[in-house]
């Protein structure tokens, strides 16, 4: 990423099953990035995205595809394909639960607020994960919500347990 | 300008939220550090770096990271260390994973030692300053390689972890080449949040 980073927005979770990120979208940047590091939960659990369009509405329709790497530092990596989902359910995985444990993604969002375009994003991770013992885990991803709307914001949520995190949004010039 | 940032084709820009703390050159050395990492400032790092390697032309080496808990006095050596990443390759062969569960140093799989052949990457850490957490990092290179008589792509994207919760307040480059070569410059960035 060439330019200048700007940070625009944080939002904290504490012992949540979802929390938000409002209103850090806008026109003025075509490209954000999202910090998501320290995402601690209370078992070992994904930390989903969704989308929040301009009217205030978590995008929850099956509208989501996203691919990505399960790259495990015991195993063989596992490549992840889903469509037609009703979030980019593979965001995170963390498991909290572990001491030192905690998960960390960074991702870019493209064209989040252009109307007439989807939105889309890349995104790669780094935890730890439970796999009879705690091994080393990494995500390299895609995504993009399949709808053409103006997006402002983002969703959290925990496919199980909690979550405790602050997620920042920087818009890249 | 720092030097990393003009290498990346950052300067003379506002680095907003990226703040630099150090930008390094190094050539002749096999080792060099970081000793300020503003650990207590910043929950995330960014890296970016250019490695030149010198050893035995044509020959590959690797880059390594070892951390320190207490100011670079010692880095950890012990088997704790995990790492799971993909080699990807220009040539048309398969690509490989690279995983390990016990090792003892963060891998920067490497490049030739060739004219113009160099290691590119860039790094996210995490948690460095955190005494209750790991430390993780994820990272994607690009180089090119001396193999089988020509020289081929890699690009090596993935997540690596120091499975030992406790603060890390330094970093230390090593190699298996004789030592890093002429143009060799690193730059370490925290990420406000």
């Amino acid at each position: 990423m060439v330019g200048s980073l700007e940070f625009i927005k944080s939002a904290t979770g504490s012992s949540v099953s979802s929390f938000s990120i409002t209103d850090c979208f806008t026109d003025k940047y075509d490209v954000y990035k999202v910090v998501a590091d320290d995402i601690v939960t209370s078992t070992e659990a994904f930390l989903e995205l969704r989308f929040i369009n301009s009217s205030g509405t978590i995008i929850t329709t099956s509208d989501y595809d996203f691919a990505d790497l399960f790259l495990k530092a015991n195993t063989t990596f596992v490549e992840r394909k889903v469509t037609n989902d009703d979030s980019i359910f593979d965001f995170n995985l963390s498991i909290g639960s572990v001491s030192g444990g905690a998960g960390n993604t960074i991702a870019y969002i493209f064209n989040p607020t252009n109307a007439s375009s989807y939105t889309f994003l890349t995104f790669q991770a780094g935890s730890v994960y439970d796999d009879s013992g705690t091994f080393g885990f990494g995500q390299k991803g895609i995504g993009v919500l399949k709808q053409a709307s103006d997006i402002t914001g983002l969703h959290f949520l925990t496919n199980t347990g909690t979550v405790t995190s602050t997620i920042s949004v920087y818009g890249v010039k | 300008m720092p030097l990393g940032a003009a290498r990346f084709g950052l300067g003379g820009v506002d680095l907003g939220k990226l703040e630099l703390i150090q930008t390094q050159t190094v050539s002749g050395a096999s080792t060099f550090t970081f000793t300020n990492l503003k650990e207590s400032t910043y929950n995330v790092h960014f890296m970016t770096g250019i490695i030149h390697f010198d050893g035995t032309a044509n020959s590959n080496y690797d880059a390594y990271i070892r951390v320190s808990n207490d100011g670079g006095s010692t880095y950890e050596s012990g088997t704790d260390y995990q790492y799971a990443y993909l080699n990807a390759k220009g040539e048309s062969s398969s690509f490989n994973d690279r995983r390990d569960t016990a090792e003892n140093y963060f891998r920067i799989e490497g490049a030739a030692d060739r004219t113009a052949c160099s290691l590119n990457f860039y790094i996210y850490f995490y948690n460095l300053g955190d005494s209750g957490k790991f430390s993780f990092m994820t990272f994607q290179d690009s180089a090119v390689i001396y193999t089988g008589g020509a020289e081929q792509f890699r690009s090596r994207f993935g997540s690596q972890v120091y499975d030992v919760a406790e603060t890390i307040n330094a970093l230390q480059f090593s190699t298996n080449a004789t030592q890093y070569d002429t143009d060799t410059a690193m730059s370490l960035y925290g990420i406000k949040e």
